[in-house]
């Protein structure tokens, strides 16, 4: 029965996360930041599907078999490779003997060194032993290797499939709106009022989100015309500092990037010594995370400031600012991760074939990545509170002029956004190399989302600017997937093609990580192997090469019809409106 | 159900569902509903009529800022007070159910837009119906105003005679994809 299938709808929407808040977020400003709160909540949910399948395929087996060994069941560990390291090359990186201050382990706790590296947070402390558990007749065999190495896999995979829907939908939802450019006005007027509305606040909303789209819808048309009507020279005067401006952005762009790089030289090369002084030891160890943040933080106020002289509409703004500094932020982590590389071909010391500095490096990007969580954290959280708070205090009560020409904080989208896909992007390369980096991630989420919500109901005012906010919502999801493929890239290179540290982690020995599954599948049965060994040669990806193509041609045709189909329809629209009015006309005649 | 029963006799009951959309139950539903707006007098009177006040206070008008041009039109009291007898108050719910067909409800929300009652879509009737909208919100500013209204006219007036008429109104309408979602009220 129709209703009842209704109400079902409406009760699991009922039951999503946070569903209250957005709705209020909806109602007082706008669809635009409701889209960015339903981001957040979106990354929120996903980050925990990344911990649990972290935390109960490789976790929990660790913790579980080192405990069972004491426990006197059948278990045995063998590692996997029999290659030992001499004592001299031997991966140590805390000493739990050795007596520190206090203070020592303080610092210890942010940088994830010492201690912590010991820990089942970072990368290091897997083994690379496969378990096999024999009690009553029953055997159970665990590859932690090969385990890791398939969650990993896993977790990227499950999240470009979310992904690609989620960004899939949004995009036939924006189309299918683009497309409906008919009577646009006269459907919000005459049924924009929802009859089955009974509650006072929904009406509320209702009341203000109806006038922000209309007012919206109005602007729009506005900036329109104008754009329209420039004459050419104005054109051309647009045209040169536009050009111009762009030149100042790539130079900004380019000199963040070279300050990345000299940080992360320095740091990597004094991160080791440890003075007395605990606030320099420190900084220097978060040199690059300070100097990526801060470029972060710097940049995009230079490029909002920029853009207005570029006078797009709003939507364009948006969007090109959040390109911008998509761009920057995306480049840092990418850079980082390169200059930890180029460190690694570094120099070599003798009998040993690894870097000196350098031991154990994917734990060494695992905390890069760490310290950039905490910091990116602590730096929005101290934005939040020692300058938007304050910001509107002095706003309120000064009457002053510099208060005045300061304003009231507005909720600036494109950073927001930003904040979020640089944390899920680092939150995506140090999941593999800190497997304990999503519960991290996942807190600090739900936290931002109470900060951020707060800092809007109390500082911010609506933005005087409205714009169109659905396709926004979708765009954030293609920035996402642009900050997947950048989190993705490096960390699948590593592990087809990089040398895996000689005494740390799970993949110790090897030639490259990858040698985890071709070692697993040589165990397998002769049919399965020769099965597995076409998929992965060049033929079957040429073959899936080539369908993939007719496919995608085959899309393209059928887009290309539909098309001229509904231009035909569009215009057989049109026509019918003039055939009313020439039959109206016609009816006025004969009734005079 | 069962006091409901006892006011309605079977014929009057099967006259009622076949002149509105509605089943039986559906009709006494309704009746409840009704009886609930003003207790006392229908108790009494199942014929009397129900002042607009009273109507207006149901939770589903209570919100809606048409609620008035709603009890307005529905209304076939003598002394145009907008008062609603049940038989006005049935035949309000059957055009609003789901079962109306879409001809039907463009021709009521015609009439519930024309404010001045001229049969036509001006744009007075067009600014009111905006502001109604926009209600606690406040209003949109003039410029924006006379803005909206001159895409509207662009849109529908097909004769430019700067209103609409009940087929241009009704031209506009049907191609809209929101209208049957948003012109109902369940009960």
């Amino acid at each position: 029965w129709k209703r009842f299938k209704e109400d079902s709808a409406d009760m699991l929407r009922h039951v999503q996360l946070w569903r209250t808040s957005i709705h209020e977020v909806e109602g007082r400003f706008g669809n635009g930041i409701r889209s960015y709160f339903a981001f957040l909540r979106w990354l929120f949910i996903l980050n925990i599907y990344i911990f649990l399948l972290m935390f109960v395929f490789v976790c929990v087996p660790t913790v579980a078999f080192e405990s069972l060994v004491h426990s006197g069941v059948n278990i045995s560990s063998n590692s996997l490779n029999g290659n030992n390291v001499s004592a001299e090359c031997a991966y140590n990186p805390y000493d739990p003997n050795a007596v520190n201050s206090f203070s020592q382990y303080v610092i210890w706790f942010f940088t994830g060194q010492g201690f912590m590296e010991k820990t089942l947070l970072f990368y290091g402390y897997y083994s690379n032993s496969a378990t096999t558990i024999f009690s009553d007749g029953f055997l159970f065999y665990y590859d932690i290797p090969l385990a890791y190495l398939m969650v990993a896999f896993f977790y990227f995979l499950l999240t470009l499939v979310l992904l690609v829907r989620r960004a899939g939908a949004g995009l036939k939802e924006s189309l299918l709106s683009n497309e409906d450019r008919f009577y646009t006005y006269c459907n919000k007027v005459f049924c924009g009022w929802d009859f089955c509305i009974t509650d006072d606040h929904s009406a509320e909303l209702k009341h203000s989100s109806l006038k922000y789209e209309l007012q919206t819808d109005l602007e729009e048309e506005r900036i329109r015309l104008r754009q329209s009507s420039r004459t050419s020279k104005e054109k051309w005067i647009l045209y040169t500092k536009r050009f111009f401006i762009n030149l100042v952005v790539v130079g900004i762009l380019v000199a963040s990037l070279v300050a990345i790089f000299y940080a992360a030289q320095y740091a990597l090369g004094n991160g080791d010594t440890f003075n007395n002084n605990f606030m320099l030891d420190l900084i220097v160890t978060y040199l690059t995370s300070i100097v990526i943040t801060v470029a972060n933080f710097i940049a995009p106020l230079i490029f909002g400031f920029l853009i207005i002289y570029e006078d797009y509409s709003p939507a364009f703004t948006i969007k090109f600012t959040l390109i911008r500094t998509v761009f920057l932020r995306l480049a840092s982590v990418v850079f980082l991760y390169v200059v930890v590389y180029l460190q690694i071909n570094c120099k070599i010391r003798p009998n040993c074939t690894f870097c000196e500095g350098v031991e154990c490096w994917e734990t060494y990007l695992g905390q890069e990545m760490y310290k950039l969580t905490i910091m990116d954290f602590f730096i929005v959280l101290a934005v939040t509170l020692f300058v938007e708070f304050p910001r509107k205090l002095i706003v309120e009560n000064c009457s002053c002029g510099l208060a005045k020409w300061w304003g009231q904080q507005e909720f600036s989208i494109p950073e927001n956004v930003l904040d979020i896909v640089y944390a899920q992007t680092i939150g995506w390369i140090g999941a593999f190399y800190a497997p304990l980096l999503p519960v991290i991630v996942v807190v600090k989420f739900f936290i931002f989302f109470y900060l951020k919500k707060l800092s809007l109901t109390y500082n911010c005012r609506p933005a005087t600017r409205p714009y169109r906010a659905s396709r926004s919502g979708t765009f954030f999801y293609i920035i996402l997937l642009v900050g997947f493929v950048v989190a993705a890239f490096p960390v699948v290179v590593s592990v087809a093609i990089l040398e895996p540290s000689k005494d740390c982690g799970p993949f110790r020995g090897w030639t490259t990580m990858f040698y985890a599954i071709t070692a697993s599948i040589q165990t397998q049965p002769g049919w399965l192997q020769s099965i597995l060994w076409f998929v992965g040669s060049p033929g079957f990806a040429i073959i899936i090469g080539v369908l993939l193509c007719l496919a995608l041609y085959y899309f393209v045709a059928l887009r290309t019809a539909h098309k001229k189909m509904i231009s035909l329809l569009r215009d057989q629209l049109t026509l019918e409106g003039k055939d009313k009015q020439f039959l109206l006309s016609r009816v006025t005649k004969l009734t005079k | 159900m069962g006091s409901a029963n006892s006011h309605f006799t079977k014929d009057e009951l099967q006259e009622y569902s076949e002149l509105t959309f509605f089943t039986k139950q559906e009709v006494l539903h309704v009746f409840e509903k009704f009886v609930e707006l003003d207790q006392d007098n229908v108790n009494n009177d199942k014929l009397c009529r129900v002042s607009m006040e009273k109507v207006c206070q149901m939770p589903e008008l209570k919100v809606n800022p048409f609620n008035d041009r709603i009890c307005r039109i529905f209304s076939t009291s003598q002394n145009f007070d907008g008062s609603l007898s049940f038989e006005d108050f049935l035949d309000m719910m059957s055009v609003f159910s789901d079962q109306a067909p879409k001809g039907l409800k463009v021709e009521y929300a015609f009439k519930v837009y024309d404010f001045n009652e001229d049969d036509l879509l001006d744009a007075e009737d067009i600014e009111m119906v905006v502001s109604r909208l926009t209600g606690y919100a406040g209003s949109l500013k003039d410029d924006e105003m006379q803005q909206l209204l001159k895409n509207i006219m662009q849109e529908a007036d097909l004769d430019n005679d700067d209103q609409l008429s009940y087929a241009e109104f009704e031209h506009v309408i049907s191609k809209s994809p929101d209208f049957l979602n948003s012109f109902r009220i369940r009960l």
